[in-house]
């Protein structure tokens, strides 16, 4: 049995969707740590998160990069060129996150977010361009133009935006403060 | 230290060994869910209904028959070299089959080139279509499409769907491998050609345009018949 587009195109939108809502939790516990130290749950769950927030997050880069190759290469969709910038995002992340997990090296953000960052900030731009395509040109280059939307779940979940959804977790990820002793 | 105080930083600290599994339990339990629920719902429908439609339909597949020279390639509208060229005539079929010819025919024509992926063709159409309903048309000039670049993998498939959807009046010729928007010079969707009653090309050019640029096109190609 194999896998339809649209099964894995659900399946990466759910993914995409928990990405979100980790990346919500996880910027409200840190607002509240901010706001109101000692909150217990706060504690308990950052305490949680914090052990394993690299090897997450090189897990969120490497299935980020599954998906794209997923689509690219068996669903046949050509990237377009802003694809090929979040991909240079992307790609490294989901070499050096693995590596640092391993290596338990959480100064790997110095090199990680400025790629999470940059990432995100193309994904944010390319579906900008994809709700209001002319910002982009006021026509359709006849190859492969980025205002395409190939996949869409849920009203707004598409290619790039589930990128940006890995990036914006992956980012939050590296920016948990260190553990107070 | 009290020996209450280190058995309330044992425990935890074992708390703290417990929770990172306690997280790694909810991923996992959530990525499974997602998987489950992809798995149930997907069913392998959708996609493999374009390929299996099979067969020449028609309004999705169609080679237009290009007779005279080409057009150069369109780079700017407002110095356009194909202006006074003779348009190419354009034959093949229209989204029912039916035999379609598009060059002089007698009648001043605009001639618009749309891609069903496209979403500035997609935002385009329901306009031109607007125009010609509130009588945007001048009397004596004909509207003619042309659908190329068809592509069962891409968004909005098929064309003849959407057209229908966006309640479309023009004829439509079907260009499912651009070879009557490379005779044309098309550089881009949407693409727009106004040709005189003799074929020769009054004006090209390409983008999304309003009411006002449609109205702009059509009246140069009133101007000649009532001028002559």
């Amino acid at each position: 049995m194999s896998l339809s587009t649209d099964q894995v195109s659900l399946f990466l939108a759910l993914l995409a969707l928990l990405a979100e809502i980790a990346t919500v939790v996880l910027v409200a516990a840190l607002v509240v740590r901010a706001a109101r130290p000692g909150t217990g749950w706060v504690a308990g769950l950052l305490d949680g998160v914090r052990p394993v927030a690299l090897g997450v997050a090189a897990v969120v880069a490497i299935v980020s990069m599954l998906g794209s190759l997923y689509y690219s290469e068996v669903a046949n969709f050509p990237p377009c060129r802003l694809c090929w910038f979040q991909r240079i995002g992307m790609y490294p992340l989901a070499v050096i996150l693995p590596l640092a997990a391993w290596r338990r090296d959480r100064a790997v953000r110095w090199y990680a977010l400025p790629l999470a960052v940059g990432g995100g900030l193309v994904s944010l731009y390319h579906l900008l361009i994809e709700r209001y395509p002319s910002l982009e040109s006021g026509s359709c280059d006849p190859t492969n133009p980025c205002s395409i939307i190939w996949v869409e779940r849920f009203g707004y979940l598409t290619i790039p935006t589930m990128a940006l959804s890995g990036f914006a977790l992956i980012a939050v990820l590296l920016l948990l403060p260190e553990e107070i002793p | 230290m009290s020996r209450s105080s280190a058995s309330v930083t044992r425990r935890r600290a074992a708390k703290q060994r417990r929770t990172p599994y306690l997280v790694i339990a909810a991923i996992a339990a959530a990525v499974l869910v997602a998987l489950v629920v992809a798995l149930a719902a997907g069913g392998g429908d959708g996609d493999d209904a374009a390929t299996d439609g099979g067969g020449a339909d028609p309004a999705t597949t169609g080679t237009v028959t290009v007779s005279g020279s080409p057009l150069p390639q369109l780079t700017d509208p407002a110095d356009d070299p194909a202006v006074g060229m003779t348009l190419p005539t354009l034959e093949g079929h229209d989204q029912s089959g039916a035999p379609m010819t598009i060059g002089a025919d007698g009648r001043p024509t605009m001639i618009v080139f749309v891609a069903h992926w496209c979403p500035h063709c997609q935002r385009e159409v329901p306009v031109v279509q607007q125009w010609v309903d509130d009588g945007g048309l001048p009397e004596g000039v004909d509207l003619v499409s042309v659908s190329t670049a068809i592509d069962a993998s891409r968004p909005n498939y098929p064309p003849d769907a959407w057209l229908a959807d966006e309640g479309w009046t023009a004829p439509v010729l079907v260009d499912s491998d651009n070879t009557a928007a490379q005779a044309v010079g098309l550089p881009a969707y949407p693409f727009f050609v106004a040709i005189d009653a003799d074929g020769t090309v009054v004006l090209r050019t390409s983008g999304e345009l309003t009411t006002d640029q449609l109205d702009a096109i059509a009246s140069t190609l009133v101007q000649p018949a009532t001028g002559g």
